[in-house]
Parts: structure tokens; sequence; C-alpha cells
């Protein structure tokens, strides 16, 4: 049977456990917030996308299109037009914006890094 | 006394739990943050982010569309944001032209272009999220869900766009004597063919053994079509406004006198004038 003293041992642990745990879980993380691009809300991907094809529609410079799209992480560029083109459909942007997202990935499909071009 | 120090076992199994949890909380199982917004994203991310606002809005002209983007960055003066992350692009060495569209938005980011009209027409934007409806999702404990907030904002178009290719003419150029302003500052005004504030416009400045280039707009508080440069004394500048302009020669400091006999070194204002 533990003893009066032991108790109040375990006691103290438990009390600083939770101290430590609310200072790494709610503390420190409220102080210190960098979140990578690939966290990003959806939406908020969706709306990058955009703006990298509307950039893209007005420079129609496909390498550097690509090179923006990493910003959102290490997936083929593909797959977050993609997914930026359903967010679009599901949340009600236009019709020009869809077309536009659409544009940007017949382009990315279609195509194929030149040697002087940076490859991302 | 004995009782004190038998007392200590406490203060001890309290620094156990603190080590062990602070362990725990940073180490094996931090808070990991999903569902974020802009605002959330570390420095050089949010310059990127912002960065993608500029090239769009010199895309697309949407000015109404640009500013719903910056707002999601919690910034107290986005204009001067990007006017300060125009200047860091300078003077890191980076692109002139991506300079430039931030330097357009600043410009034009509390003073729209009057040729922008708000159509009847309406499309999706972001709305900032406000930080306590930001998402933090920590592993070991209940994750709060919400949905995507997506409001309409009121999107400009473009009757017509000014062209930053046409020739500047001086206008003015006058000595400043003026002991509020820094000593030798050549301070440059551009304006478009209506005489309105011209931001994004490219100004070169030469010397014998140097060159420096910037552009008007990264003082939106001062004025969009706004730029000034530092001389040196006793070195003699050119100036040369766009990039077919005409080309300013013999600017100097120039000696001045304060009511009460000091002498300074005195500065210039030029003002150009799209044809």
């Amino acid at each position: 049977m533990p003893t009066k003293r032991t108790t109040y041992f375990l006691l103290a642990i438990f009390a600083g456990l939770v101290i430590g745990l609310a200072f790494g879980w709610f503390v420190k993380p409220a102080a210190v917030r960098r979140v990578a691009p690939q966290h990003l809300r959806q939406d908020y991907q969706t709306d990058y996308v955009l703006m990298v094809a509307e950039t893209y529609a007005s420079e129609g410079n496909a390498a550097s299109a690509v090179e923006r799209l990493h910003f959102l992480g290490d997936e083929p560029v593909n797959v977050y037009v993609r997914q930026a083109m359903l967010t679009a459909g599901q949340t009600g942007y236009s019709q020009q914006d869809v077309e536009t997202m659409n544009a940007l990935s017949m382009a990315l499909q279609s195509w194929i890094p030149q040697p002087d071009e940076d490859i991302p | 006394m004995n009782e004190n120090r038998n007392n200590w076992f406490l203060l001890t199994g309290i620094l156990i739990g603190l080590v062990l949890g602070v362990l725990y909380s940073l180490v094996v199982n931090p808070v990991t943050y999903v569902d974020a917004s802009p605002a959330s994203l570390g420095p050089a991310d949010q310059d990127e982010y912002r960065l993608m606002v500029a090239l769009a809005y010199r895309a697309d002209r949407d000015l109404g569309r640009a500013q719903a983007r910056m707002r999601l960055f919690d910034d107290e003066n986005p204009a001067y944001t990007l006017g300060a992350q125009a200047q860091r692009t300078l003077a890191d060495g980076g692109d002139a032209d991506l300079a430039r569209a931030l330097a357009q938005l600043a410009a034009d980011y509390n003073n729209p272009l009057p040729i922008a009209v708000v159509a009847a027409t309406e499309t999706p934007g972001i709305t900032p999220t406000p930080p306590e409806a930001q998402m933090l999702q920590e592993t070991a404990t209940p994750q709060v869900t919400a949905t995507p907030l997506v409001t309409f904002t009121p999107r400009a178009t473009l009757r017509s766009l000014p062209t930053l290719a046409a020739p500047f003419d001086l206008r003015q150029r006058e000595i400043v004597c003026d002991p509020a302003i820094p000593e030798g500052l050549l301070q440059i005004e551009a304006v478009d063919g209506n005489g309105d504030p011209l931001a994004g416009v490219q100004v070169q400045v030469t010397w014998s053994d140097g060159e420096d280039l910037f552009y008007t707009g990264l003082y939106p508080r001062v004025s969009p079509g706004y730029a000034d440069f530092q001389m040196e004394p006793d070195i003699v500048y050119s100036l040369r406004v766009g990039e077919a302009g005409e080309t300013v020669t013999g600017l100097y400091t120039s000696p001045c006198e304060d009511g009460e006999g000091n002498s300074y070194w005195g500065g210039w204002l030029l003002r150009f004038g799209q044809q």
C-alpha cells in the first residue's frame, strides 16, 4: 500500500505533466505559427490555383505556372488544379473562373519541359 | 527545517512531470495545423502568396478581389506591406518585374484607378477567417470542424488600362531647399496623361560609376506616383523615367541655407508627365 509521501509524489508528477502538455499544445503553438502551404484550407488552395491560372492566362508561361503550383506541395501539379476545379464547382465559383483553371489544366497536360526551362 | 527538506520531493515530482509533458507535447505528439489561413504561413511563404496576389491582380485588374485576398493576412497596412516586399525584392537582386507587380498593387490598393467600375455580376472571393475560427487540429484532442467560407466580392471590370510604355516628359524641375526633408533627396513624381499619379513606372538613375533602378509606387502614403533617391555630394547624376523617356542630366546636391545661416545640402523635385 503506497504511503502518503508516494501519493503526493505521483500527484506532483501529474500536475507537472498537465502543465507541460498545456504549454506544448496551447501556449507554444500560439506563439510560433509556421504552417506549410500544403496545410492551407482547401478554399485558400483553390484561390491560389485560380491566381496561378489567371497569371498563366495573361503570361502564357506554363513553366512559371508549374513552378508556382509547387508552392502547394510535392504532388504532381495537375492534382492541385483538378482538386481546385472540384472545389470551385462545389463552392459556386463563376464559370469564367472555372474555365480559367481548366485552361491551365489543359496547358499543363500538354506541357513538356524544355531543356532551357527551369524544371521544378 | 527537517519538514522543509522533506517537501523537496514534491518539486522533484512536478519537474519530472513538466519535462515529460513538454517532451510529449512538443516532440512526440506536437500540434499539427490543418486547414490554415495564409496568415498562418511562415514569412517566406506569405511573401510568395502575396506575390501571387499581385501577379493575379496585374492579370485580371480586379482590385476588389485583390483586396479581399490581401485581407487574409491580417496586415495592418497591406499597401505598406506590399511596398516593403517590393523593396526587399529589389534589394535582394530579385526580378524587377515581380517587384513592379507588387508596387503596382501597393499603389492601387488605397487609390483605386478611376477607370475601374464595379460590375453588376458577382463572383466568389475569399473572406478572411477570424483567428478563433481557424481550425487547429491537435492529434491528442478533439478537432474543431468548420465549413469553408466563401462570400461574394464585387468584381471590378476595366474599361481601359493605362500604358506604362508611353514616354514621359519633364514637366517641372526645381531645387528643393527644405531642412525638414533629408539632405540631397531627389524626389520624382510621375503622372499619366490625365494628371493622375502613376505607379510602377521605372526610374533609372546613373552616375559616373554606377546606376540604380527602382519604381514609383513604393511609398503609396506619399503618392502612388512618387519615388525618391538619395544623392551624395559631389556626384552628378542623370535620370530617366520610363523605358523610353527623356534623360535629365546635371542633377547634384545644391548648397542651401536655413534661416539661421546654417548650410545644408538641398535636393531636387522632378515631375514627369506621360505624353
